[in-house]
């Protein structure tokens, strides 16, 4: 019994650094304020920009809009800085009503602290089935997250566990109440005699 | 280890392991229930009508006593989940795990369970002999079927798991009306343990024990649904959908008539029921259920209301742990193979959003899956039917 104790406290522990194995991509910038749809349509293109926080950037999602699917016309992403230039091509079908949409390209390697110029056109489109972009008002900055591969197993791991405490330290009623229920069941005796009192 | 060490490590495990596993069904089912703080009486016409849920939350297909009880659990724990709660509940980005509260919510959510988790120890162990005791307990509060059913994936089944397992109990007791009872609350959470009521009344039993069983059973339930039974959206996002829904999905085909698998074994197991009274109740009980698990596709959490009776025919000797442990393993194959990424590697994103990363192996493995899949669920049934067998020639 008590090695399916140890078994389960040490698979609760070691689960995620295994799991993180089986992750290809991490997350880099992950922007997610957004207050207002900016439409795109006809010669009225919607244009940003971001700069990456990591190496090895191989997609990133934006929030896109397609207001009670009414477009399924051809609209197109450009992502181009002074080194690259892809276009990726998509269609309004493939959008829904608020979706996050994640465009993928050839890994980009030098990525890290780069600028990239992001642009959305949807040349066919007019204003009465335009597609949106979620964005902030005040900045114009989209809702966007970026995706990279993975360098290093080893510090992704190091990461995950330090990002966990840290996010766990946030929230200080859930550590006092988590700590005091740990303790208290483990010098809690009165469940126990019960169960073993319990048989007639 | 004693029965008190036993108990305070299965704690300490959930302990562990509940704020830290998340399936968004926690999320969504705690969404459509914070609605009866706001005093929403009559959850299925509400979601249906109002424009803010209807794409997010269009209905809720479960019965009333399970909207009021989880909502007044929600609304009692309130204070406790602070603030920010109820933006979670509406936060439909996909990143609501980034929450730094979302450790607090989920311990607080999934605390009920606990308790009735240990209820179903603790009617088991007074089920068994004394001898049984502990390995009782250790089977059921070690089970990895029962930690991931009740703890991963975060839902309600061992509410009516319990009830069915206590109105059980009781009724071998002799204590009817307490077991009539307990069945209608079971029947009042999930409409599944409806399919035990026959093999009740099938039991020999004086004829007015049986009737008052039936009466009070059936009545409770009507009681907690009668209010809605007016409903239009009630009756078709809950009479009839989910399980009514899937329990007749699976078919065979004689000529031209397309028969339903579930009803036709069912049917038949009430009649086995009728000619061989002398077997106990629970392996009929087991049997019916393990017929649902067989002939359907079914979802991971109702897995919880079949092991409390797995558990206890496997202390009595009924059905031995290789079928016990093929019954297990199978079930977590299955849900490998599922194509939804919250039953694995994804359930640990309140550690880390980038295990939402992770592509389900469905993914990994393309078209083939669903031939796996398949092959598995064959293999499950055919484990299914092999207990049914096993548990009925051990108990002849």
């Amino acid at each position: 019994m008590r090695y399916i104790c140890i078994f389960y406290i040490l698979l609760i522990l070691l689960v995620p650094a295994f799991a993180a194995f089986a992750i290809k991509k991490q997350v880099g910038l992950n922007r997610q304020t957004e207050n207002y749809v900016y439409y795109f349509y006809g010669e009225n293109n919607y244009k940003s920009l971001f700069i990456s926080p990591q190496e090895n950037l191989n997609s990133i999602s934006l929030k896109i809009k397609n207001p009670n699917l009414k477009n399924n016309l051809p609209a197109r992403l450009s992502l181009s800085n002074d080194k690259i230039n892809e276009n990726i091509n998509f269609s309004g079908k493939n959008v829904g009503d608020g979706d996050w949409i994640r465009f993928t390209f050839p890994e980009i390697p030098d990525s890290k602290d780069k600028k990239f110029f992001l642009e959305l056109s949807s040349i066919e489109s007019s204003r009465t089935d335009a597609l949106g972009i979620n964005i902030d008002k005040e900045s114009s900055s989209p809702a966007i997250t970026t995706y990279h591969r993975i360098n290093s197993h080893k510090n992704l791991i190091f990461d995950i566990y330090k990002n966990f405490l840290i996010k766990v330290s946030q929230d200080k009623l859930f550590i006092s109440f988590w700590i005091l229920f740990l303790i208290s069941s483990l010098f809690t005796g009165g469940v126990g005699n019960k169960f073993k009192n319990s048989n007639p | 280890m004693s029965l008190k060490q036993i108990i305070i490590t299965a704690v300490l495990i959930r302990l562990l392991i509940s704020p830290f596993l998340f399936h968004p069904d926690i999320k969504d089912i705690n969404l459509r229930v914070s609605f009866l703080s706001a005093g929403v009486f009559n959850i299925y016409d509400y979601l249906e009508e109002n424009q803010l849920t209807k794409q997010n939350a269009p209905d809720f297909a479960y019965p009333p006593l399970t909207y009021f009880f989880l909502g007044s659990y929600q609304f009692i724990v309130k204070p406790f989940l602070g603030s920010d709660f109820n933006q979670w509940l509406f936060d439909f980005s996909g990143l609501s795990t980034e929450s730094i509260y979302i450790f607090r919510y989920l311990l607080i959510l999934k605390l009920p369970f606990l308790i009735f988790d240990l209820f179903v120890a603790f009617t088991l162990s007074k089920i068994v002999k004394p001898s049984q005791q502990r390995l009782a307990i250790s089977f059921w509060l070690f089970n990895p079927v029962n930690l991931y059913a009740i703890y991963a994936l975060g839902q309600f089944d061992i509410i009516p798991s319990f009830f069915t397992a206590l109105a059980w109990f009781l009724w071998e007791k002799k204590l009817i009306v307490r077991s009539a009872f307990c069945l209608g609350l079971a029947i009042s959470f999930k409409a599944y343990a409806i399919f035990l009521l026959p093999f009740f009344l099938l039991y020999k039993e004086k004829f007015r024990l049986k009737a008052y069983h039936f009466l009070i059973s059936l009545g409770f339930y009507s009681i907690t649904i009668l209010p809605f039974l007016s409903s239009e959206y009630f009756k078709e996002n809950f009479l009839f959908s989910g399980l009514s829904k899937r329990i007749l999905e699976e078919q065979f085909s004689i000529g031209v008539i397309n028969i339903s698998i579930f009803p036709v074994l069912y049917l038949f197991l009430i009649f086995l029921a009728l000619i061989r009274r002398s077997s106990p109740l629970s392996v009929f009980i087991l049997s019916a259920l393990l017929l649902i698990f067989a002939s359907t596709k079914f979802h991971p959490q109702w897995i919880i209301w079949v092991t409390p009776f797995l558990t206890l025919l496997f202390v009595r000797n009924q059905i031995n742990f290789l079928l016990f442990s093929l019954f297990s393993s199978i079930y977590f194959i299955i849900f490998a193979f599922f194509g939804d990424k919250y039953l694995t590697f994804s359930l640990l994103s309140p550690i880390s959003s980038m295990f939402q990363e992770i592509p389900p192996i469905t993914q990994i493995i393309g078209e083939k899956s669903q031939l796996f899949l398949n092959i598995f669920r064959a293999g499950f049934s055919i484990i299914c039917i092999a207990i049914i067998f096993h548990a009925l020639r051990r108990t002849k």
